[in-house]
Parts: C-alpha cells; sequence; structure tokens
C-alpha cells in the first residue's frame, strides 16, 4: 500500500520535471485563493517549514553526537 | 554664435543638469551618500558595505550623458557599456555576488558551538517569525498605501516577500530573493534596509529586549555543557545540511549549498590555503563589488519615492518582529522547563553574526558581571544563518507556487 503511494508519488514528480514551463503554473485551486489566504498559507507553511528543516538538522547533530560519544567497542 | 552656445552647452551639460529639478534631486542622493559615508567612517556601521555603496550610489547619480546604443540620458557608470551595468549583470541579475558570498561566509563561521548544543537551533527557526509577520503585514498594507499597484497581486506578493525577507538580517539572502522576484526598481531601498538594520542591530535590539524582558530573566544563568565536536562531526555537519536542505527546500540549495561549501573549506582542514581565500580575498572583492553595485541602483529616480520610506519602515518593523518573536519563544519554552532559558539569547536567532550574539552577552554583562551567555547566543546566531537561508528558500518557493513565478 505505502509502495504504491510512493511509486505514484514519484511518478508525479517525475512527470512535473519533465514537463514544460506549464508545470510551473499556479494549480487553480491555489490561484483562485484571495491575496489574504495566500499570505496565510505562506507565513503558515513557511513558518512550519522553517521549524522542520532546523528540526531535521537537530536530529541529525544529536545522531552524530550519540555516534561520537558511543565507547569504541572491543575487539574480541 | 550658436555653434559656440551649442558647444559651451554640450560642455557644461553638468553644470547646467544641476540646475533643473532632476539636478536637485542628485543633489538630495549625494546627502544621502555622504550620510551613509559619515556612518561608515565616523560611526563604524558595517563601513566595509556602506562605504561602497555609497559611493555607487554617488557614481550613479553623476549627470546623464546620451547612452551610445540606447540614445536614453544615463550616467557614464550605468549605460550600456558602463562598468557598474557590467557589474550588475555579472554579478546581481544573474545571483552570482549573494553566492560567492555565501561561500565566504561559511568558511567564516564556526558551527562548532551549535555542534556542542544543538537545542539552540530552534531560536534560528523561532526569530524567523518577523520575516512571515512583516510579510503579512507589507502584504495587507501595500494595497492600501500604493493603489496603483494593488490591482499587482504578483507585484504584491513578490514585493511583500522582499521586504519580509529583510527581517533575516541577512544581506545576501535579502538580495537572491529581491532578485529572484526581479524587483529591480526596489532593489535599492531593500538592499540599504538589509544592510543598514544589520549594522544597526546593537541600537535596534536592547530596547525592544529589554521591553519584553524582566531584569530577573535577563539575570538567568545558563550551564553551558561542553560536548565536544570531532572533526569527523565538523565536516558531516555541511554535507548533511546541504543534502537535506536540498532535498526539502530545493530553491535553498544555491544560498546553502555555497554557505555550506565554504564550512566545508574551513572544517575539512587541508585545504587552508582556500579556505584562507575564501575567509579573506573572495570576501573582500566580492564585497567590494557588491557594495559598488547596490549603490548603482540608488538612483535618484528609484530612490527618492514614497515607497523606499514605506520599505525602510516595514524592514525595520521586520527586525523588531524578529527580535521579539526569539524573546518570547525562549519564554514560551521557559513555561515548560526546568532549567530556564536566558530570553535574550532567542534574540540572538537572526542571522546578523557575530553581532547579535555580542550584543546579547555585553546585555547580559550589563545587569550580571558574571552572566556569560556567549556561547549560546552564538548557537543561536550561527542557526538564524541557516534559518534565514532556509526561509529565504521557503518564500521563494511558496510564493513561486502561489504567482506561478
Amino acid at each position: 500500500m505505502l509502495f504504491k503511494f510512493f511509486m505514484s508519488a514519484t511518478e508525479t514528480v517525475q512527470a512535473m520535471i519533465t514537463e514544460t514551463p506549464a508545470a510551473t503554473e499556479p494549480s487553480s485551486s491555489l490561484a483562485a485563493m484571495s491575496i489574504f489566504s495566500k499570505g496565510l498559507f505562506t507565513t503558515l507553511l513557511g513558518l512550519v517549514g522553517v521549524f522542520l528543516v532546523l528540526a531535521l538538522f537537530y536530529v541529525s547533530i544529536k545522531i552524530m553526537q550519540r555516534k561520537n560519544n558511543q565507547p569504541p567497542q572491543e575487539k574480541e | 554664435m550658436e555653434e559656440l552656445t551649442t558647444l559651451l552647452k554640450e560642455l557644461f551639460s553638468g553644470v547646467l543638469y544641476m540646475g533643473t529639478v532632476d539636478g536637485l534631486k542628485t543633489l538630495v542622493m549625494f546627502v544621502i551618500a555622504g550620510v551613509l559615508i559619515y556612518l561608515a567612517i565616523r560611526k563604524d556601521y558595517e563601513p566595509a558595505l556602506l562605504l561602497p555603496i555609497a559611493f555607487g550610489a554617488i557614481l550613479a547619480n553623476m549627470p546623464p550623458i546620451i547612452d551610445a546604443v540606447t540614445g536614453d540620458p544615463t550616467a557614464s557608470v550605468l549605460g550600456s557599456d558602463g562598468f557598474l551595468t557590467v557589474l550588475f549583470d555579472a554579478g546581481i541579475r544573474n545571483e552570482l555576488f549573494p553566492i560567492l558570498i555565501f561561500i565566504a561566509v561559511g568558511a567564516m563561521i564556526d558551527f562548532s558551538p551549535l555542534l556542542k548544543d544543538p537545542s539552540m537551533i530552534f531560536f534560528g527557526a523561532a526569530a524567523q517569525f518577523g520575516i512571515f509577520a512583516t510579510f503579512l503585514a507589507s502584504m495587507l498594507l501595500i494595497p492600501v498605501v500604493f493603489p496603483g499597484i494593488a490591482g499587482d497581486e504578483s507585484l504584491v506578493l513578490r514585493l511583500a516577500s522582499a521586504i519580509g525577507i529583510i527581517g533575516a538580517a541577512d544581506g545576501p539572502t535579502t538580495l537572491y530573493v529581491a532578485n529572484h522576484f526581479d524587483l529591480k526598481d526596489y532593489m535599492a531601498p531593500i538592499s540599504v534596509a538589509a544592510y543598514s538594520y544589520m549594522a544597526l542591530v546593537p541600537v535596534i535590539q536592547p530596547p525592544i529586549i529589554r521591553a519584553l524582558t524582566t531584569k530577573k530573566e535577563r539575570t538567568i544563568h545558563m550551564n553551558y555543557t561542553e560536548h565536544k565536536a570531532s572533526r569527523l562531526t565538523l565536516i558531516l555537519f555541511p554535507i548533511i545540511v546541504t543534502v537535506l536542505a536540498g532535498i526539502i527546500v530545493p530553491m535553498s540549495v544555491p544560498l546553502v549549498g555555497s554557505l555550506m561549501f565554504g564550512n566545508l573549506l574551513r572544517e575539512c582542514k587541508v585545504l587552508e590555503r582556500l579556505s584562507k581565500t575564501a575567509q579573506n580575498e573572495l570576501a573582500n572583492l566580492v564585497t567590494i563589488l557588491l557594495g559598488l553595485t547596490i549603490g548603482s541602483t540608488m538612483l535618484a529616480k528609484n530612490f527618492l519615492r514614497w515607497d523606499t520610506l514605506f520599505i525602510l519602515t516595514l524592514g525595520l518593523l521586520a527586525f523588531v518582529f524578529d527580535t521579539a518573536g526569539g524573546v518570547l519563544f525562549a519564554k514560551f519554552l521557559n513555561l515548560f522547563r526546568k532549567n530556564k532559558i536566558n530570553p535574550m539569547i532567542g534574540a540572538a536567532g537572526i542571522s546578523a553574526f557575530p553581532m547579535s550574539a555580542r550584543v546579547i552577552q555585553k546585555m547580559a554583562k550589563e545587569d550580571d558581571p558574571y552572566n556569560f551567555v556567549l556561547m549560546q547566543a552564538t548557537s543561536a546566531n550561527v542557526s538564524g544563518q541557516l534559518g534565514s537561508i532556509v526561509a529565504g528558500g521557503l518564500v521563494i518557493t511558496l510564493v513561486g507556487l502561489l504567482i506561478g513565478w
């Protein structure tokens, strides 16, 4: 199920990057939003996005710290 | 006799020009450039940038001559073959100068305080609140203040994005976003606001921090737990950050990638010569060219307008919101934490590196001479550098998606 979803999403992205520039046109639902809704959309997704990306950086630093602090395993 | 008059008119066209309305505007621009030079030399406010910007403005506002190619009257440095036009096309129009500056900045940044105490990274996100708050405020105000462009939704959103990004306290990102959205007519006030407010961090931040915190909060001591960042971690960090940012926000790759490439040059320890070159020669050279080129956009006809004042005011507001966002986020976290955070650290989450961290340490010492928060403030400050780039990439992506840019 998950694999099927992943494959269909991948195909969509593949189609997006191989299509002509018309693919960059905003979808009708996004274009139909009022300017204030567009502003809110950008603000909310932008803030969440910044936190999400920096949270990923945090996790990656923590993983590196953990690996670094692990005592070396003794050879048998 | 008539020929002589024509000859004299052509010979002294510059002097005669100064008597016209445009000539008077030129004088006003000279005064503005003079103020910037004064701030740079006497007040030492970001002299490396303000001085070239001011001189570029003087050059660009010189009396015009008729351009041989277009036939339009322009200052000789801005004609089709003028050296500032060449520099603009070579370095700003294609976004090269901000990218090169980021390589230099990356080579200067030491991420080890952040790698030792990564929890500070969230302040780099919280302090981007100002970008989005100002974006919203600009979007609402632009149609009211400038009804002429109210109907152009694309321009309103693009302009609001560039004004909001001033709050990133990150000149190259601001230029990158403004240029990406083709805002050449607004480039001068946007870049002047971004760079001059960066220089004014010691003036702008303290009153906002004091207004939002009590003395008791400002004297909170924070323990600094020393986790040594290994060489491998320091090398892997720029690579991992580039890959993660590139996968999640592809538009941020030019900025993140160049910053992290510069940092990798520094941390790999086998390219000392290249690292030093990026930190010194590259940084200095691009700063000169960038400053002069930005200055060349400060034409009287583009700068002496109401929208300049509007952009400068909202840019200042973005800085205020950013600082407040960081401080309030720290106070919010303190509601749940046993070990309290000094809320001033939140304000260091803006990207003005290392000035903001120094301002916070200075304020901490003023209230308690034994309070040492520089390491935490530096961690938040370098996180702000990352946060502002990611925010810039997200704004470009999201607004681009909405307007089909």
